[in-house]
This record gives structure tokens, C-alpha cells and sequence, in this order.
């Protein structure tokens, strides 16, 4: 115990590498790549705690001073998706994400429980995230470890119950997209596309993409989306020029030094990630599966895109006007498409339908994003991350996804009932879709 | 000297794997010279495509831009992999 105590007291920094290095070895990809392996993931973590060292900095105190200023309560700064992954994977917890979900997904396929072989490594810190969130609130080590392998199990769910719309819309053969940021969407995106069948005259209405993604695209360019929101909060925060000025060319910085900080980390997790993929699919050669892939491959479609980019606006005046949430949406605009794309197949491309589904869906987020707020902050600090001097911290990936609010709010009310029930629901979806359903055809 | 971009919708994450994998065919065939890689996002394709010589993409690519580019999704799955490779060194010749 005092052993395992020494090597977490390390910190994250030297901690991470030294696990990396251990699992690069494991799968054979000999010394040198794992040595590699593991110092560039360090690296990247120590670059993604200085840049979010710079943001909490910079927005923290903007974010008060907009308070007293305006009125505004928008004091939880969205970090977005790179710094959560790190801080996700940040932790011992964290790490074992990876074991752990390779482990459920062969099992889960040995026993014909799924078609989906989730290749798509780097995406666990997803599941690493509400285990870590889990674990924040229950301080119950090893629920944490549950709650990661049942959030496995519910993104193979996942996975098979989304492949036929993905094959039929976007044609992207034998895949799918467990990841759970986009997947969640999907059960909002079905029954709202029914409703929007029955409405008269509205089902009728289209729009053009290419005329959106013209007129909206600098909101996709995380640069100019960093320059235009720290002049804006800086302004509405009351500020002087000169800070103003500065503040907006710090949350440039933001947006453009995190993603590379992070790619960093994917470096680091390359070999590993395509060891562990290969070694998975050896297992399951001549199988008819659907691969599991990130979802970022469906971004660049027109309709995700154009749907996007109009919702970086809607989430930003969602945020200022519904009561109660008190989320800076920041880090994850330029990210909004994850938690959209997978709509889009469901309404056929359909921007109208996405975007008014997409609202409703950030709205829900928002207040959840909220919510986790503090237990975020505390995760962040448990991977050893400096929020700074009371900053609270959040994202929208996954902050502002349901199935996030499923898995802390069983893990706080319920604990390992809550936890369980979610693994029996998602298997026995599992058991229907593979062992009943096939049975009748 | 060639200069190709890599892009995948966010320029961050299946773009640094493809990257890498391309990097280290390149080694592999000498062929790491004669190339440039860079990495960004869909936007990147659209407003500054045509100052490279050729994309391999994780993504859809835009209209007006698909001559220009490489799918580079088998690289991601795993299977299909010589056939981008093929069509990567076709380009560099």
C-alpha cells in the first residue's frame, strides 16, 4: 500500500508515463517505442497543465468580474475536450480505462454480445471520465472502476444500435461510432424525428449547407472563435482596452496551444492505441463486426458542419438566458460538432431539425454541465491540474451529454444499485438486440 | 519536396494517428525527404487547401476539393491500408 502511495504521489507527470510504458511493454512493442510512448505522454500532460494554467488564469478572474459587472453568473469556465481527456486520464483510475474497456469489449465479443469492435483507443477517456466523476463523488475506488466498465458495455450498446444509420446515411462501410460524446444524441434525435414527420408544412422545409458554411465559418476556426470571445467577456466584464487586448489575444492562446498540447498526448498513445487494435482484431479475424471508430470522421459532412457552426451562437445565447446555468461556454465551441453529428443521419441531413433538436439538447447540457461543475474541479485536481484559486471547471464534452448525468447521479443517489442497474439495462439491450431479435428473423 | 495535408475534422485527434502512420511508412520507404506533412481541420482544407500538393483526409472534403484528396479512413480501420499507401506514393512520383 505504501509502494502504490509513493508512485501515485509522483504526480500525473511521472506517474502517467511510468503506467504508459508498462502497458506499451505488455503489447509487445518493444522497449524503445514504449520508452517514447510514455515520455511524450508526460510531456503532454505537462503542457496541457501549463496551458490550463493560462486559461484559469486569464477567464477566471473575468468571469468574477463579469458577475459584478453585468450580473452575468457565468463563473464555470468550459475548459473543453483536450484538457478534459488529460484530466480524464490523469489519475491511476483514469488509465485503467484502457485495460479495462479493451477487456469488456472482448469479452462481450467472445460471447456474441456485440458486433461493434471499438478500435478507437484514444475515445476510452471518455469512460475514464465518468468513472473519475464517479469516483469524485463517492470517493468508492472501485465503483469508479465499475462505473468504467459498465459505460463500456453502454457505448458497445451504443455502437451496434447506431451502425445501420451510419452505413445508410454517411456510407461508411462496416463501422460505427461508439463514442460517447456523439452517440447519447441519437436517442433525442429518433423520437424528435418522428414528431417532426407528423408536423404539417414543417416537414417539408429544407436548407442549404454550403450557404452556411460559407457565411459561418470563421465559428469553426477555434482561433478567431478565442480572439472574439475574449474580447466580448473582456468587454462585458467591464475591462480597460489594454486588458481587454490582452485578454483576447490569452484566449487565442487557449484555443490554439490546448489542441496541440493534446496531440501530444495522442502521439504518446499512437502505439499503444494501434497495438491494442490489432491485437483485438487478430482475435475476431473473419467475423462480420462493425468498427468502432471516432466520430470526427463524420465532422467534415456539409450538414454536421453547417448544423455546428449555427449552434455556436444558439449555445452561447442559451448560456447568457436560461436561468440558472452558470457554464462559460469556451473551450468546446469549436468542438460543438461531437455532440451533434451523430444527429444527423437520424433527420437524413435535415439542418432545420438538427439545429432545433441541438438546441434543446445544449439546453439540457448546459444545466448538467453546470451541475458536475464542482465534482469536475475536483477530479481536475485529484490528476494533479492547478484550477487555480477558486475557479470552478467544466466542459461540454461530456459535461453537457445525458448520459453523463445518468452515471454521476445513479453513482451519488443510488451508488453501486444506480451503477448496476444502468450494466444490467445496457446488457440486457445487448441480450435483445443479438439473442431475441436475431432469433425471430 | 511535396507538401500534403492532413486533415480530420477537428485537425487534433484521428489526424495526429494518421499522421504518425504515415511518417513511419515514409521512413520505411525512404521517402521521408521529399515530404511535408502538416495537420489541420476541415476549415484549414477549405481556406488554404490549394497551397498543398495533396490531402489524405479522415473526413468528408469539401466541395471543388476531392481530385486533391486521399481517403485516409483505411488507415484508421485497418484494413485497406496498402491501397492508400499505393495512391499516396502514385502522388509522390
Amino acid at each position: 500500500m505504501e509502494v502504490l502511495q509513493w508512485f501515485v504521489d509522483l504526480g500525473a507527470s511521472v506517474m502517467l508515463p511510468i503506467i504508459f510504458f508498462i502497458f506499451a511493454l505488455i503489447l509487445r512493442t518493444g522497449v524503445k517505442k514504449a520508452f517514447y510512448s510514455g515520455i511524450t505522454i508526460g510531456v503532454g500532460f505537462v503542457g496541457v497543465n501549463l496551458v490550463l494554467d493560462l486559461l484559469t488564469e486569464s477567464l477566471g478572474p473575468t468571469a468574477q468580474s463579469m458577475v459584478r459587472h453585468f450580473g452575468m453568473d457565468l463563473q464555470i469556465i468550459d475548459i473543453g475536450w483536450p484538457a478534459a481527456s488529460a484530466i480524464s486520464y490523469g489519475t491511476v483510475l483514469g488509465s485503467l480505462a484502457i485495460p479495462i474497456s479493451i477487456s469488456v469489449n472482448i469479452l462481450l465479443l467472445t460471447f456474441g454480445l456485440t458486433k461493434t469492435i471499438n478500435v478507437d483507443i484514444w475515445n476510452y477517456w471518455h469512460v475514464a471520465f465518468t468513472g473519475s466523476l464517479v469516483y469524485a463523488i463517492t470517493d468508492d475506488f472501485v465503483l469508479g472502476i465499475f462505473t468504467i466498465g459498465v459505460h463500456a458495455v453502454v457505448l458497445l450498446l451504443l455502437g451496434d444500435l447506431l451502425a445501420s444509420d451510419v452505413e445508410s446515411y454517411f456510407g461508411f462501410q462496416k463501422m460505427t461510432f461508439p463514442h460517447a460524446a456523439s452517440a447519447p444524441s441519437y436517442f433525442l434525435a429518433k423520437p424528435m424525428n418522428i414528431l417532426f414527420d407528423r408536423i404539417p408544412k414543417f416537414n417539408k422545409i429544407h436548407a442549404n449547407p454550403e450557404s452556411i458554411q460559407q457565411k459561418f465559418g470563421f465559428f469553426g476556426d477555434s482561433t478567431i472563435l478565442g480572439v472574439l470571445l475574449g474580447f466580448l467577456i473582456g468587454f462585458l466584464a467591464g475591462y480597460e482596452w489594454k486588458d481587454i487586448l490582452q485578454l483576447t489575444v490569452q484566449t487565442a492562446a487557449v484555443m490554439l496551444l490546448m489542441p496541440k498540447m493534446v496531440a501530444l498526448l495522442m502521439e504518446g498513445l499512437t502505439p499503444i492505441s494501434e497495438a491494442a487494435s490489432s491485437n483485438i482484431k487478430k482475435r475476431f479475424p473473419d467475423r462480420d463486426l462493425y468498427i468502432g471508430m471516432d466520430s470526427a470522421l463524420t465532422i467534415g459532412h456539409p450538414a454536421v458542419l453547417s448544423a455546428s457552426l449555427l449552434m455556436v451562437p444558439i449555445t452561447l445565447a442559451a448560456a447568457v438566458i436560461l436561468p440558472g446555468n452558470r457554464v462559460l461556454p469556451f473551450g468546446d465551441l469549436a468542438s460543438l460538432p461531437f455532440l451533434f453529428c451523430l444527429m444527423v443521419p437520424v433527420f437524413r441531413g435535415n439542418i432545420i431539425r438538427t439545429v432545433i433538436t441541438a438546441t434543446i439538447y445544449i439546453c439540457i447540457g448546459l444545466y448538467i454541465a453546470t451541475w458536475i461543475g464542482p465534482l469536475f474541479t475536483e477530479m481536475a485536481i485529484n490528476a494533479d491540474f492547478d484550477t487555480g484559486s477558486n475557479t470552478i471547471i467544466s466542459s461540454l464534452i461530456d459535461g453537457a451529454v445525458w448520459t453523463t448525468f445518468i452515471f454521476a447521479g445513479s453513482g451519488k443517489w443510488l451508488g453501486w444499485l444506480g451503477i448496476g442497474m444502468i450494466g444490467i439495462t445496457s446488457i440486457g439491450g445487448l441480450l435483445y438486440i443479438h439473442r431475441l431479435k436475431n432469433k425471430g428473423e | 519536396m511535396k507538401k500534403i495535408l492532413v486533415i480530420c475534422g477537428t485537425g487534433i485527434a484521428t489526424s495526429t494517428i494518421i499522421i504518425e502512420k504515415v511518417k513511419a511508412w515514409l521512413e520505411k520507404e525512404q521517402l521521408n525527404e521529399q515530404v511535408e506533412l502538416h495537420q489541420g481541420n476541415v476549415h484549414d482544407a477549405i481556406n488554404k487547401g490549394n497551397e498543398y500538393d495533396f490531402m489524405i483526409s479522415a473526413t468528408f472534403v469539401p466541395g471543388g476539393l476531392q481530385e486533391k484528396a486521399i481517403d485516409g479512413v483505411p488507415l484508421l480501420a485497418g484494413t485497406g491500408e496498402t491501397e492508400v499507401y499505393e495512391s499516396i506514393k502514385s502522388r509522390l512520383i
